[in-house]
């Protein structure tokens, strides 16, 4: 875990595209195969589920540095960070991780299978004897959020010119359902031919800030503007007689909107469309709470749909 | 408890009995100042008591002021009060006040660190029944990593810096950490050349010989040939504004305790943060606390809320009081010390809801 602490160090000092590509190519150099595929998934946000409580993890941070509960509070308000705030509360020390970041997240994931007394002893004795670094990276790993400054955009770029790829189509290939665990790197980023998963959505084009100001300048007539519809991004793709619907965060939602797949019966094979999934009735939308009790739901019943039918707004 | 030695009053800290304020906020007659950092030395009092070698710092930042000095260990009699100030180790001339009367002894700390400093004399505790003292780092994540592990990253990174053909320029208090950095970085590297805040407060330990070495003034319509591979000592202020524009490309250190959290760090937007800081850890804190052997502890500014409470729980007497004083900011200090508001409000300082 080494050099992942390390990457994620470097890429955490720098918010410059260039150094942020040449921090991952220099990593990318140093691990195999799996180790790349796990950095990927974590920097695109695909992790494992959490294995341990965060309340729990509180408690024995509290108790092993030694202080009360309601400090540990106050503190992680000022710091903004659990995994930061647990890595500097432990008195520092020298230890760094043999192991590589596939193996450690094969054991975070085998955490699932243990009690708590298991998981509090494997977390506490990895914070005892981590450096301060490799610590908040191991916090990282085992839980919350996973944000490092780099973009989807920047990784694949690095990922790109790293494995002479195409950007457009590492965009595409990291789209969808695969996880270190299902895939090997070969299989996600090497070859084209099998293994490609019919369901695969294409990237989403997304809104990104302007660098310069002189892009303003336009005149007004050379803009376009576009209505921000109150419903949720989604994406349809058809293939082999199948209908996939993917949300903008690539979650699979198709059997949320069956309506939406029986309009797609006409469509033929190949067809991929991006737009607004709205709760619409009577020639007009319905507000997003109708949408939203469809969100959360498994199955969606008749009386649901009679009650926030949906449709598409390409 | 009859009415206390020290008292804090819309002016400042005050002693009734010996009629004289400490760091005051407010104009008063008699003054006694810890330390030249200008939210504890303000304009306006008729009469300044500092260290001595404060002395030239006070007069450089607030004009010719009626001012008279002291050395460390150093008493006078004020009303029947006896007055001493002793080494905060914060700063150059950076001093604790030890104020008595009748057997009864109070301290007031200012800023203080605890480890060692190549300027400002070691940090010296105080015995006493009531201590007042910052916490601006007063939360347990607090800790500061070594001196010299810090000066190596500092080295390294200007290294870097030159290998890839850049200016670095390393923002830090003006007054106090410049002076420290300059003491401490290796000279050999490449040039180092001050800003022209820094390159002021450097004349006057040059002058009293607490600083040596060539530290030009930073020329900002100096060229890019001359510049690269330069390092530069700023106060933070200026960077981000035009200055140092005109020498290339440029990779912005920050030095400061703030620089612990990643959050403080990516929030600043500098290319990189240094633990450095002129104020206690955590430990640093405890320990100095400890020391005094006080039974009461007044928490001035900080985190005085939780660190008041955490000191209660030690077994101490602890409590907070509202004051002016800033701590470490990321800004830069007011240098012309006009204004009796804090430059800016630290959301670190707002009293933090308490948990349980």
């Amino acid at each position: 875990m080494q050099l992942f602490a390390q990457l994620f160090e470097q890429l955490d000092q720098t918010t410059k595209t260039n150094e942020l590509i040449a921090a991952l190519h220099f990593y990318l150099d140093q691990v195999d195969d799996a180790d790349k595929l796990w950095t990927i998934a974590l920097l695109s946000g695909n992790r494992p589920k959490r294995q341990v409580n965060s309340t729990r993890m509180k408690e024995w941070v509290a108790d092993l540095a030694g202080i009360p509960l309601w400090l540990f509070e106050e503190t992680y308000q000022v710091v903004g960070d659990m995994a930061e705030t647990i890595a500097l509360l432990i008195p520092n020390n020298q230890g760094e991780s043999v192991k590589t970041l596939t193996e450690w997240m094969k054991e975070i994931i085998d955490l699932s299978e243990k009690d708590d007394e298991e998981k509090k002893a494997f977390v506490v004795e990895h914070w005892r004897s981590l450096n301060q670094r490799e610590r908040f990276v191991f916090n990282k790993l085992i839980g919350g959020s996973f944000r490092v400054g780099v973009s989807q955009k920047t990784m694949v770029k690095a990922l790109a010119t790293y494995s002479g790829k195409e950007e457009n189509e590492l965009a595409h290939r990291l789209m969808g359902n695969w996880s270190p665990e299902t895939h090997t790197y070969e299989e996600l980023i090497l070859t084209s031919e099998g293994t490609e998963d019919l369901s695969r959505p294409y990237p989403f084009y997304l809104a990104y800030p302007l660098d310069e100001s002189s892009d303003f300048n336009a005149e007004p007539s050379q803009w376009i503007a576009e209505y921000k519809w109150d419903g949720i991004r989604g994406q349809l793709v058809k293939r082999e007689g199948e209908t996939y619907i993917w949300t903008r965060g690539e979650e699979l939602v198709t059997d949320k909107y069956p309506e939406l797949v029986r309009l797609s019966e006409n469509l033929p094979n190949g067809v991929a469309i991006d737009g607004e999934i709205l709760a619409y009735q009577s020639g007009r939308p319905m507000p997003f709470g109708a949408l939203q009790k469809r969100i959360g739901r498994k199955k969606v019943g008749m009386k649901m749909m009679e009650e926030g039918p949906v449709i598409r707004l390409a | 408890m009859t009415r206390p030695l020290l008292a804090f009053t819309s002016k400042g800290i005050y002693c009734e009995q010996g009629d004289f304020y400490i760091d005051p906020w407010q104009p008063v007659n008699h003054a006694i100042i810890t330390h030249g950092h200008s939210d504890h030395s303000r304009p306006g009092n008729a009469n300044y008591l500092t260290h001595r070698d404060s002395i030239p710092i006070l007069k450089y930042r607030l004009g010719n002021v009626r001012i008279s000095g002291l050395s460390y260990g150093e008493s006078v009699i004020k009303n029947g009060v006896k007055v001493s100030l002793h080494p905060a180790g914060h700063i150059l001339g950076s001093a604790q006040v030890r104020v008595e009367h009748k057997g009864e002894v109070w301290c007031v700390s200012g800023d203080y660190k605890t480890s060692p400093d190549p300027v400002a004399e070691d940090f010296e505790p105080v015995k006493c029944h009531t201590f007042i003292t910052e916490c601006t780092f007063g939360l347990p994540v607090f800790n500061w990593p070594s001196e010299e592990t810090i000066v190596a990253q500092i080295e390294e990174w200007w290294k870097g810096n030159q290998a890839s053909g850049k200016v670095s320029i390393l923002c830090a208090y003006a007054l106090g950490k410049s002076q420290r950095i300059l003491k401490l970085i290796n000279p050999l590297i490449g040039p180092i050349y001050s800003h022209g805040a820094v390159h002021a407060i450097n004349q006057i330990h040059q002058k009293e010989g607490f600083l040596s070495g060539e530290f030009p003034y930073a020329d900002p319509s100096a060229t890019k040939s001359e510049m690269t591979g330069a390092l530069i000592i700023a106060p933070p202020s200026a960077v981000g504004s035009s200055w140092g524009k005109k020498w290339g490309s440029l990779s912005i250190g920050m030095a400061s305790g703030w620089m612990m959290l990643r959050g403080t760090r990516r929030r600043r937007n500098v290319d990189r943060g240094f633990i450095l800081s002129d104020h206690a850890d955590w430990s640093g804190l405890i320990c100095a606390i400890k020391e005094t052997e006080a039974e009461n502890v007044i928490c001035t500014h900080g985190y005085t809320e939780a660190f008041s409470e955490w000191l209660n729980h030690l077994g101490y007497q602890a409590f907070s009081e509202k004051t002016l004083f800033e701590g470490e900011s990321l800004e830069s200090k007011t240098e012309e010390g006009c204004s009796f508001l804090p430059n800016f409000l630290n959301s670190w300082i707002k009293p933090l809801k308490r948990m349980s």
